[in-house]
C-alpha cells in the first residue's frame, strides 16, 4: 500500500467512518456554551458540531498519528439545516485528502477529513478539518534524520 | 453586485483560563493532552498548554452570534483558520468587517481575531442571511 514520507497510508483516502452521536441534549448543549460562556443561538451553537469529531480521532488513530503530533490548522462549517435539541445524528466522517510538504528536516502532512452530519435523511452540516502533521523524515527515506 | 462594506465595532476577550480549557476539553470531547498537560506541552517545546483552535473559533462565533442575532439571521457557512497558537491567558481581540449583497441582503462577515502584539491569531469567514 502506498505510503507517503511521514508514513501516512494513501490508499486509505476516499474511505469512510461512521459514528452514532448521543443525542442533543437541552442540558448538553448549554453546557458546551457555558464551557466558555457563550451567548444562546436560539439553537444549538454554531461550533457544537465540533462535538461530533469522534470519528476524526478514530481516523487518526487508524493513521497511527498521535493526538500531540498534530495541530488543527483549519476548521469549516456549511450548515445546510439546523440542528435541534433532541436531534441524534449520525456522523460520516471521510478522509478526503493528505498533501505533503517535504522540508531538510521535517516532514509537514496536511490531512483533511469531510464530515457529513445527518439527522434522519436531513443532512444538516458539513464539517472540514484540515489538520497538520509535523514528522521527521524516516531514515529508510532520507539517508539521515 | 453592489454591496456596502462597514467595520464592527471590537471586542476584547480578557483571556481563556486554563479553567475554561478543562471545561470545554470535557464538554467538547477534545482531551489532547496538549491542551490540558503542562508537563506534556513543554515536553513537545511549547511554553505550556495550547489553547483549542475550536476555542478560538467559539469566541468569534460568539460575537457573530450577539452581533448578528439568530432571530433575525441564519449562519450559512463559517470557516476559520488558526494562524498562531494562543496560550491562556493571552488577552484577545476580535475585529471584524461586514459585506452586504443590496440585491440579495446576504452579509459575508470576515472576523480577525488578534493578541495584545497585534498578531493574527486566527481569522475567519461567515456567511450569513437574513430570515426570510
Amino acid at each position: 500500500m502506498p505510503k507517503e514520507s511521514s508514513n501516512l497510508d494513501l490508499s486509505l483516502i476516499g474511505e469512510t467512518l461512521e459514528f452514532h452521536a448521543d443525542e442533543i441534549t437541552f442540558e448538553g448543549e448549554k453546557e458546551f456554551r457555558a464551557a466558555l460562556s457563550l451567548s444562546s443561538s436560539g439553537g444549538v451553537f454554531p461550533t457544537y458540531a465540533t462535538k461530533f469529531r469522534k470519528p476524526e480521532f478514530a481516523w487518526l488513530d487508524k493513521l497511527e498519528v498521535k493526538a500531540q503530533e498534530i495541530l488543527h490548522t483549519e476548521q469549516e462549517y456549511e450548515y445546510h439545516a439546523p440542528l435541534s435539541i433532541g436531534d441524534t445524528p449520525r456522523v460520516l466522517t471521510k478522509l478526503a485528502a493528505i498533501k505533503t510538504r517535504e522540508a531538510k528536516e521535517l516532514t509537514m502532512s496536511f490531512i483533511t477529513l469531510e464530515s457529513e452530519i445527518w439527522v434522519g435523511k436531513k443532512l444538516c452540516t458539513i464539517s472540514r478539518t484540515t489538520f497538520v502533521l509535523r514528522r521527521k523524515p524516516y531514515p529508510d527515506q532520507r539517508g539521515t534524520v | 453586485m453592489s454591496h456596502t462594506k462597514e467595520q464592527l465595532t471590537p471586542y476584547t476577550h480578557p483571556g481563556v483560563t486554563r479553567a475554561q480549557i478543562s471545561a470545554y476539553a470535557e464538554a467538547s470531547g477534545d482531551r489532547n493532552p496538549i491542551h490540558l498537560d503542562e508537563k506534556l506541552a513543554q515536553s513537545l517545546g511549547f511554553p505550556t498548554v495550547i489553547v483549542h483552535g475550536m476555542i478560538s473559533m467559539s469566541l468569534m462565533a460568539d460575537y457573530l452570534v450577539k452581533t448578528f442575532p439568530p432571530n433575525q439571521y441564519l449562519v450559512k457557512k463559517y470557516r476559520c483558520r488558526f494562524r498562531k497558537l494562543t496560550f491562556p491567558g493571552e488577552v484577545l481581540t476580535c475585529e471584524g468587517e461586514v459585506k452586504k449583497n443590496l440585491e440579495t441582503h446576504n452579509l459575508l462577515i470576515s472576523l480577525k481575531l488578534k493578541n495584545s502584539s497585534g498578531e493574527v491569531t486566527s481569522d475567519a469567514e461567515a456567511e450569513i442571511h437574513p430570515h426570510s
